[in-house]
């Protein structure tokens, strides 16, 4: 069996912890596909509970890696999610930095 | 296509899917073909054609408000750009017009108008079909591909064996595959409202 690479696991250990985490990286991944989406949507595909999503979105808001759009459609609230540039260049450098430490050694 | 891409790919074939379980584009493309229809029997109509194009995105945004997104949720899908879509789309578009011509040569005379006219229900089906096939591929649901089908099918069929002078021969295609859209369409969207019930509690987070 190979010996890991350091330098592979320096990058495994600097990967971006606020997209790390399985239910962020759900609604990143999801984000980073569409234009925008709203909560009721996200909730679906993701699976997530309403209060898990309320606060993995707070995270990335917080972060500033999503924006946070608050309008009334039809006297109904909703509640629209997009990822920002940073949020973007955030998940592929994400993407990068892992397929880059998980790739097979040559 | 590596596998983190090809998860990516999936999450964007899912949106989409999702986005197209309520049939109203093909409820509203099947209205759209009704307008054909009249237009292209009475050229004095054309302007409904013309008209028609801001209502029916007015009509898709209203409906997708009203029906969907209190059910399912809303998304907005990416839009496609830059060179390479538009290089597809010309291509497409070419080597269609390209075919097209052939086969009005090989059939007898090029020249013909009356010849032209008779397979244009043919012409009209591969481009619709383009529009189909390309949702088909990006949502991956049957009843895209069976309606990309079907237009060139039916084009073809009112072509040979439906053919009919002036413009009957169009206007029957425009009629049938916009009745077919209708129903598609409306049987879709009733399932859709049927199975997914409104769910206001689930937006207000």
């Amino acid at each position: 069996m190979n010996r890991p690479d350091p330098e592979d696991l320096r990058r495994l250990a600097g990967l971006d912890k606020v997209i790390h985490e399985p239910g962020r990286l759900a609604i990143v991944s999801y984000l980073a596909v569409v234009e925008e989406a709203d909560f009721l949507f996200l909730l679906d595909q993701t699976g997530l509970t309403r209060g898990n999503m309320s606060s993995h979105i707070a995270k990335l808001e917080k972060a500033g890696y999503v924006e946070v759009d608050k309008a009334f459609v039809e006297r109904v609230p909703r509640t629209t999610y997009r990822l920002t540039t940073a949020g973007r260049e955030a998940f592929d450098a994400y993407r990068i930095n892992l397929l880059g430490s998980l790739s097979p050694a040559s | 296509m590596s596998a983190p891409q090809a998860a990516l790919t999936d999450l964007e074939r899912r949106a989409w899917r999702y986005d197209a379980q309520d049939g109203i584009v093909e409820l509203l493309a099947g209205v759209l073909f009704l307008i054909v229809a009249i237009a292209v029997g009475d050229p004095r109509m054309m302007w409904m054609l013309a008209l028609s194009v801001f209502p029916m995105r007015v009509a898709h945004k209203a409906l997708k408000e009203r029906y969907a997104y209190p059910r399912v949720g809303y998304v907005k899908l990416r839009s496609e750009e830059g060179a390479e879509f538009g290089r597809g789309m010309l291509t497409y578009v070419l080597v269609l017009l390209a075919i097209f011509v052939a086969g009005m040569w090989l059939l007898g005379d090029i020249t013909s108008f009356a010849q032209w006219r008779r397979w244009f229900p043919a012409l009209a089906g591969g481009y619709t079909a383009g529009g189909f096939i390309y949702v088909a591929q990006k949502a991956g649901l049957a009843r895209h591909w069976i309606l990309a089908a079907v237009a060139v099918a039916w084009g073809v069929t009112c072509a040979i064996w439906l053919a009919a002078p002036g413009n009957l021969g169009m206007q029957r295609w425009a009629v049938g595959f916009g009745v077919l859209c209708l129903v598609v369409g409306t049987l879709t969207f009733f399932n859709f409202v049927r199975t997914h019930p409104v769910r206001d509690a689930g937006r207000a987070e």
